[in-house]
């Protein structure tokens, strides 16, 4: 056989008296395996070995044009930036190899969410392409351009789509770096993949994007709520996190209520007090200190912390236990980070709730040392506030001043009493 | 008839349940008809990467359809809910199809792979059905020629629909995910025998395995039939699988009376037939026909005379048929061939062939309904109408009762795949299928053969034990406790018929023993003792004993019935012999469950006779 076999190729194959025919697929196993997609549709896979393989075709290069689609610009509906930064919400599917593809422009979109040509006229773009858990700070930094730059230009709303690992981080972050925003920015993602028919990916999108033109002037996360394609949540993105692995409803609003239901393309239904007004100002501030830690604290945590003041961390969010406590054991590396000038913040590993430093000895005397108590604010919002917060400021009050104020939603004083295990 | 003539061509899809749990999770797979929780979905079609979209994934999205899920806590979980990806595939089920596949002689792969074949009607809460094929060019045997199974693949079955109102379908997800083996044959089969056999052949092989689930609904068959010149057609879903012969010689025959509706229309130069209906109300305003109670309207069919009452199968004519493609807008129709009738007068019957112009070698159709129902209905008609010009048109078809199938929808067009990438693809290694080859189960006629060698059973007994799959129990029935085989097969049959009620005796031990005491033990006292023993959770000697059953010695049946032949002398000397019954009821009341029937009637025989000398 001296004839190179490539994926896409028309093949037949003889195993002993058997012979098969079909596209030869690309193989996860490597040289060991042959796969085979037969004319029946199926893909079966053979040891290479025990074959003799022949080329009946070569293949084609995969084109992957669509028809041409027809969109028309209509004055009355808003105009709407999707925005994608690797969360697959749309895809297509090559059912001769298997591949998806992710959707991007406007026109894929359309076709594949035709619903949204009722909500708006969209423009889509790629901003980035990664999966979200592999996001790093200088992407959240082209990101608030990119959006900023969109709002700029005029778009009465923003939807980036994003995956759903690190969603609630990203929501924080850009929550801090963008602000007096003149119009919504949501923030979408999907827990099943969008190649399949039962995919939260689209009614997701469309909530998002019809939420992107209400006068909800924040950043905001938009999800399932429960395991019902009836209705999202509108989240506030300082005050979200992802809770369950896999679950359509993973995302839940923390210390807070949802801003809103939002049952698909129709009714928009507010649950709580939102920001609807702006100064007319809009800021864009991406200035960051990449070395600040998040340390979930533990029996025997006390290494962890050495390393990061050892490797020069300007500060940490600690995520302590109970109402905002540190094991004894860590006591003397939080004195040596303080003595070094770094900013020491406490949240809870029991997500819910407000950090109260004053209750128990332990508390006290951590709060005492200058660890910085950070009411009901999330564990992964508070590392990216003091991340913000170390690349504007020095000192340890201005710190603590900005660090204690209410920029975006992430920090309030009262806890409400429908706000834990709410009704979804 | 000759079917070879005919071009007779059958192929057979099977599709049986696995005991096991559920294929990509760990629940059971247990029907259960009450639930905890509900959800509702809607599917959306996808697309390929050329912009199409399965017309009919559309139309039922367009559709507006809502899927609702219910389930209970304790069997389902979230896999099956689409809420978590699937679990790696279970291993037992993959054995199983490994053991069949050798079985049927099969060419497995080396790697297998699952695809995500696009379901989009809600069966299936993801939207697609996962599915693997495991092996290829399989073949079975049979007494009319062995026939090419060409895949057998190793599938999840899907959600029971519980019920369907308006835009709402309402889903048990209970059986979804229940994994089933499915075989294909070639359609080369060309006699209704072959595939009668064949069908038994593969539900056997299967059942070997002894992993397959039992009951109603848990194997389905799908057979596909066409003749030459006529088309190819599926019957969907036969349980039967003792009137499969049945169902394909009907199928032949109707195809074949399709064909010679066809040639006569040919004959008679009949063309094309446009839906153009005509509103026929007024002519029946005060009809005496009750169906008709507002709106008539009919279509005129140029020469179809005689044709749509004519037979295409026993007691079903071309116009039931074209019913069938209508139900889905009325509940039947009014033909030509068969009125007046249905309270419609010769009278009425006239107005209507001249209202729709109908001539000599015309037919016609009528549908009670209003305007907007009946243009749906007898577009349909026409559209069948036009069918029977082309000869036999492509369907499924339900099978019904009598061996006759009833139009169910159209033939579905292939169904899109890709591949499952949430699932890692198996490689089967070669301990793995050594071990399949060495533990294969037998096959069921060697099994046959054995237990009438071994044990000298008939034929008929030794096909019993092995149809119903107690072997094992029968074995050691034999080996440790002697036991008749009349005794054996009563005790089975006793124990089944139990079941039936909900007593399930399945007690290994306690069936042991029993056996162990079958000595003692009357026949007609098996139910009695089983009923006690499980119901007071005893064992089988306290059941006896409580019951006061005992094997009444020889001598002691005899003293009784001397007893009771002295106290009825009169009768004796009036009646003879034929006071055998009457005593005969007399003995059984002081006797019952204390001997066997066959023992007492013998010795009360010998008596009387004895005596009446």
């Amino acid at each position: 056989m001296g004839e190179i076999v490539e994926v896409g190729d028309r093949i037949r194959i003889r195993k002993g008296e058997n012979v098969y025919e079909g596209i030869l697929m690309p193989s996860d196993a490597g040289r060991e395996i042959i796969s085979v997609k037969l004319d029946n549709g199926y893909n079966i896979g053979f040891r290479r070995r025990d074959l003799a393989v022949e080329v009946l075709e070569k293949g084609k290069p995969f084109s992957a044009t669509m028809p041409r689609m027809e969109i028309s610009y209509r004055d009355e509906l808003p105009d709407i930036a999707i925005l994608g930064t690797g969360g697959t919400v749309a895809s297509k599917i090559d059912y001769q190899t298997g591949a998806v593809y992710p959707a991007f422009s406007p026109e894929e979109l359309l076709m594949l969410v035709p619903e949204l040509s009722e909500l708006a006229n969209i423009s889509g773009k790629e901003m980035l392409s990664i999966v979200s858990e592999d996001i790093r700070i200088r992407d959240w930094k082209d990101m608030a351009s990119s959006i900023y730059d969109h709002i700029e230009g005029g778009y009465d709303g923003v939807v980036v789509t994003h995956g759903t690992d690190t969603l609630h981080y990203t929501t924080s972050m850009i929550s801090f770096m963008l602000r007096e925003l003149p119009v919504p920015v949501v923030f979408v993602g999907a827990q099943r993949s969008s190649d399949r028919p039962s995919s939260d990916a689209a009614f997701n999108l469309i909530s998002s994007v019809n939420f992107s033109s209400s006068d909800c002037k924040e950043v905001v996360l938009c999800m399932h709520a429960d395991m019902n394609d009836e209705f999202c949540h509108v989240h506030r993105g300082t005050r979200v996190r992802k809770f369950h692995t896999s679950r359509r409803d993973a995302f839940t609003s923390i210390n807070s209520s949802p801003i809103a239901r939002v049952y698909g393309g129709s009714s928009i239904e507010f649950l709580s007090d939102y920001k609807d007004e702006s100064n007319g100002d809009m800021v864009l501030d991406t200035a960051v200190e990449e070395k600040v830690g998040l340390v979930k604290t533990y029996p025997e945590s006390r290494e962890v912390l050495s390393c990061l003041i050892d490797k020069g961390f300007k500060g940490v969010v600690l995520e302590g236990t109970g109402l905002g406590h540190a094991p004894m054991s860590m006591r003397d590396e939080i004195d040596r980070g303080i003595e070094e000038g770094m900013f020491f913040g406490m949240t809870s590993q029991c997500i819910h709730g407000m950090v109260n430093m004053n209750v128990y000895r332990g508390g006290r005397e951590l709060k005492e040392k200058g660890v910085v108590p950070l009411g009901d604010m999330l564990a992964e919002t508070a590392w990216c506030k003091l991340c913000f917060a170390l690349g504007h400021y020095d000192s340890h009050d201005e710190l603590r001043e900005f660090m204690l104020s209410d920029i975006a939603g992430e920090i309030t004083d009262r806890s409400h009493v429908d706000e834990y295990n709410y009704q979804r | 008839m000759d079917y070879e003539a005919l071009g007779l061509r059958v192929g057979l899809e099977i599709h049986a349940q696995l005991d096991t749990e559920k294929l990509f999770c760990s629940c059971p797979t247990i029907l259960e008809d009450s639930h905890d929780y509900s959800y509702e979905r809607r599917l959306r079609p996808t697309m390929s990467e050329l912009g199409e979209i399965d017309p009919a994934a559309k139309e039922e999205f367009t559709k507006g359809i809502v899927n609702i899920y219910k389930g209970s806590l304790e069997g389902t979980c979230l896999v099956y809910a689409d809420e978590e990806p699937p679990h790696q595939p279970n291993e037992e089920a993959i054995y199983i199809l490994l053991q069949i596949s050798s079985l049927l002689k099969a060419d497995i792969v080396d790697q297998i792979q699952f695809m995500r074949k696009i379901v989009i009607d809600g069966s299936n809460v993801s939207g697609f059905q996962r599915t693997a094929l495991v092996a290829l060019n399989g073949s079975a045997t049979s007494r009319h020629g062995n026939v090419m199974i060409p895949t057998i693949c190793l599938e999840e079955d899907a959600a029971r629909l519980v019920e369907k109102a308006g835009n709402t379908k309402i889903w048990n997800v209970d059986r979804l995910g229940t994994p089933l083996v499915e075989i294909a044959t070639d359609p080369s089969m060309h006699h209704p025998d072959q595939a009668r056999d064949v069908a038994l052949f593969l539900g056997q092989v299967m059942k070997s395995t002894g992993r397959l689930k039992r009951g109603i609904g848990t194997i389905r068959q799908d057979v596909n039939i066409s003749i030459k010149g006529g088309n190819r057609v599926e019957i969907k879903g036969v349980q039967e699988l003792n009137l499969i012969d049945a169902y394909v010689r009907n199928e032949a025959t109707r195809q074949l009376s399709l064909l010679s509706i066809r040639d006569e229309l040919a004959s008679r130069q009949a063309g094309p037939i446009g839906p153009e209906m005509k509103d026929l109300s007024k002519i029946f305003e005060g009809t005496a026909c009750k169906i008709i109670k507002g709106g008539a309207y009919g279509i005129r069919l140029p020469k179809f005379k005689g044709l749509l009452g004519k037979e295409v199968q026993k007691g079903r004519r071309l116009g039931t048929e074209m019913a069938d493609y209508s139900r889905k807008y009325v509940k039947g129709i009014f033909h030509s061939d068969e009125l007046p009738a249905y309270g419609i007068c010769q009278e009425e019957v006239s107005k209507v062939r001249e209202a729709l112009d109908v001539g000599e070698m015309d037919a016609f159709v009528m549908v009670a309904a209003d305007e907007r129902v009946a243009s749906k209905a007898l577009a349909v008609i026409a559209k069948r109408a036009n069918m029977a010009l082309e000869g036999v048109p492509n369907e499924t078809r339900r099978p019904l009762p009598d061996g006759n199938t009833q139009y169910m929808r159209p033939l579905p067009g292939r169904s899109r795949m890709y591949p499952e990438t949430d699932v890692y693809p198996i490689l089967l290694t070669k301990e793995l299928l050594d071990d399949v080859m060495t533990n294969l189960p037998e096959l069921p006629e060697k099994r046959i053969e054995r237990l009438r060698h071994e044990y000298g059973i008939s034929d008929e007994n030794a096909r019993k034990i092995v149809d119903w799959d107690i072997e094992e129990l029968f074995v050691s029935s034999q080996r440790e406790h002697g036991m008749p085989l009349g005794k054996f097969l009563r005790l089975y049959e006793t124990i089944t018929m139990l079941s039936r009620e909900g007593i399930v005796i399945d007690d290994p031990d306690l069936i042991d023993s029993f056996m162990a005491l079958h000595e003692k033990v009357p026949l007609e006292s098996y139910e009695d003792i089983l009923r006690h023993a499980h119901r007071e959770g005893c064992s089988v000697d306290a059941a006896i004993d409580s019951l006061g059953i005992s094997q009444t010695s020889e001598e002691q049946v005899r003293k009784v019935i001397l007893d009771v032949i002295g106290s009825n002398a009169g009768t004796i000397d009036e009646k003879g012999m034929d006071a055998f019954k009457p005593l005969m009821g007399k003995v059984m009341a002081e006797l019952k469950g204390k001997s066997d029937g066959k023992t007492i009637s013998a010795i009360l025989h010998e008596e009387l006779e004895r005596i009446i000398k």
